[in-house]
């Protein structure tokens, strides 16, 4: 079972994460600013970096249920082509 | 007290500060200021954050490299924004003649030619432009078959470069054609072996590659196919498929990652002349609107992020090297 840690954090870009980040704990970026870390001292201090907003996982994922229903209104709002291109999103769950 | 030097008979050098990573790999020092033994290590590929995008957005043109780059048009809508990139942070420069959405480009950030996709009203053009680091030019001369949605030699020259395959209205079909560029006009040349949009490519006019796409309406692909300056050749297939990843680097080192498959994805593989292999997710799943340019497998660059275009960026680099300071009891 994935050990987990949860928070919302703006990526401001250049520096937000560093390929050396990257190698020292899991980042799993989503919508609405929700950010899945990995729950050891390295993704902690990068929490702290980016000052992150810390999150339950129910809170991130209800974060991200709603984004995704944002991003199915606008799919129901298209022509026949972009949905035959496009399958309409679908909720997922955070790891 | 025993020393490195009174043990192994070598002497560990002494450094005020430490080295770049990249540039110590393998090596052992002692820093005089922290007083601590270190050394720097190789390790894997990874992600990380690029600089933001002026104009967030997706499906828009992009060549060059990560370190200077140029990006034009893109969805919502038709966008005629153009922006380019020095490694650190994007500028906006002048903008393309005509929206465009679905185009895309090859050549570098100072001399690059975007072509093709869909303009205002939805109709699907042949349209072609040349930046020269300051302006567009629009040329004359248009693509043979207006389409959308192509692959292209994102590293060849803006005189000598090709696009292929790609998909196009009226009726609707994915297309093989492709077409080279020789600076004033284009050239039909060998078709692709499968028709497909939205794939991943890269290279140059005489060696490139395609892989991935969607077969219209709705059959993804996991294809490879290898472009050697006269014809195609089926090779390896990644192993997922998908559609509209960003991708990078040429026939013998090239990345695919991001993109489609049948939901936003960030897998990353890692082409080596002969197969693909899996390694180091993007951060953020690229919900089919994935772009790339770069010049290699191992040095990438990702924009066009997220189900509402966004402004996020991601620079791959492989491998990643850090410093470790050795604990002493």
């Amino acid at each position: 079972m994935a050990n987990n840690t949860y928070c919302v954090a703006s990526n401001w870009g250049k520096g937000f994460f560093t390929h050396s980040e990257r190698n020292a704990f899991h980042l799993e970026g989503h919508a609405g600013d929700v950010w899945v870390v990995g729950n050891n001292a390295a993704g902690v201090s990068w929490i702290n970096k980016v000052s992150g907003a810390a999150k339950t996982k129910v809170e991130a994922q209800a974060i991200v249920d709603g984004k995704v229903e944002e991003s199915q209104t606008h799919w129901d709002s298209q022509d026949a082509e972009y949905k035959a291109l496009y399958p309409r999103p679908t909720k997922y769950t955070l790891s | 007290m025993a020393t490195i030097k009174g043990i192994k008979g070598i002497k560990v050098q002494s450094l005020t500060s430490d080295p770049t990573a990249s540039e110590a790999g393998g090596q052992l020092w002692y820093n005089t200021t922290s007083s601590a033994l270190k050394y720097a290590i190789e390790g894997a590929g990874a992600w990380a954050s690029g600089g933001a995008l002026n104009n967030g957005r997706g499906q828009m043109g992009l060549t060059g490299i990560v370190t200077a780059a140029v990006t034009f048009g893109g969805i919502p809508g038709q966008k005629t924004f153009t922006e380019t990139y020095n490694g650190t942070a994007w500028t906006e420069k002048g903008d393309i003649n005509t929206g465009v959405q679905y185009n895309v480009g090859f050549g570098t950030s100072t001399a690059a030619t975007n072509v093709g996709g869909v303009i205002v009203g939805g109709d699907d053009t042949g349209n072609t432009e040349t930046w020269d680091g300051t302006s567009w030019t629009t040329s004359p001369a248009d693509l043979n078959t207006a389409r959308q949605k192509m692959s292209a030699s994102n590293q060849a020259p803006s005189s000598a470069g090709f696009i292929f395959a790609g998909y196009k209205q009226s009726p609707n079909t994915s297309v093989a054609n492709a077409e080279s560029w020789d600076g004033t006009s284009w050239t039909e040349i060998a078709d692709v072996t499968t028709a497909r949009e939205a794939g991943g490519g890269g290279g140059t006019l005489t060696a490139a590659f395609l892989a991935g796409g969607n077969v219209y309406p709705n059959t993804l692909k996991n294809n490879t196919e290898i472009w050697n300056g006269t014809s195609w050749t089926e090779v390896n297939n990644l192993n997922t498929a998908r559609q509209s990843p960003g991708s990078s680097g040429t026939t013998t080192s090239a990345l695919i990652y991001g993109g489609t498959d049948g939901s936003p994805t960030a897998v990353t593989e890692q082409w080596d002349g002969t197969s693909w292999t899996e390694v180091a997710d993007l951060a953020t799943a690229a919900e089919g609107k994935g772009k790339g340019c770069g010049v290699s497998g191992d040095s990438a660059l990702a924009t066009g992020f997220d189900g509402s275009p966004n402004t996020i960026t991601e620079e791959w680099t492989s491998p990643v090297y850090s410093t470790k300071t050795v604990t002493l009891s």
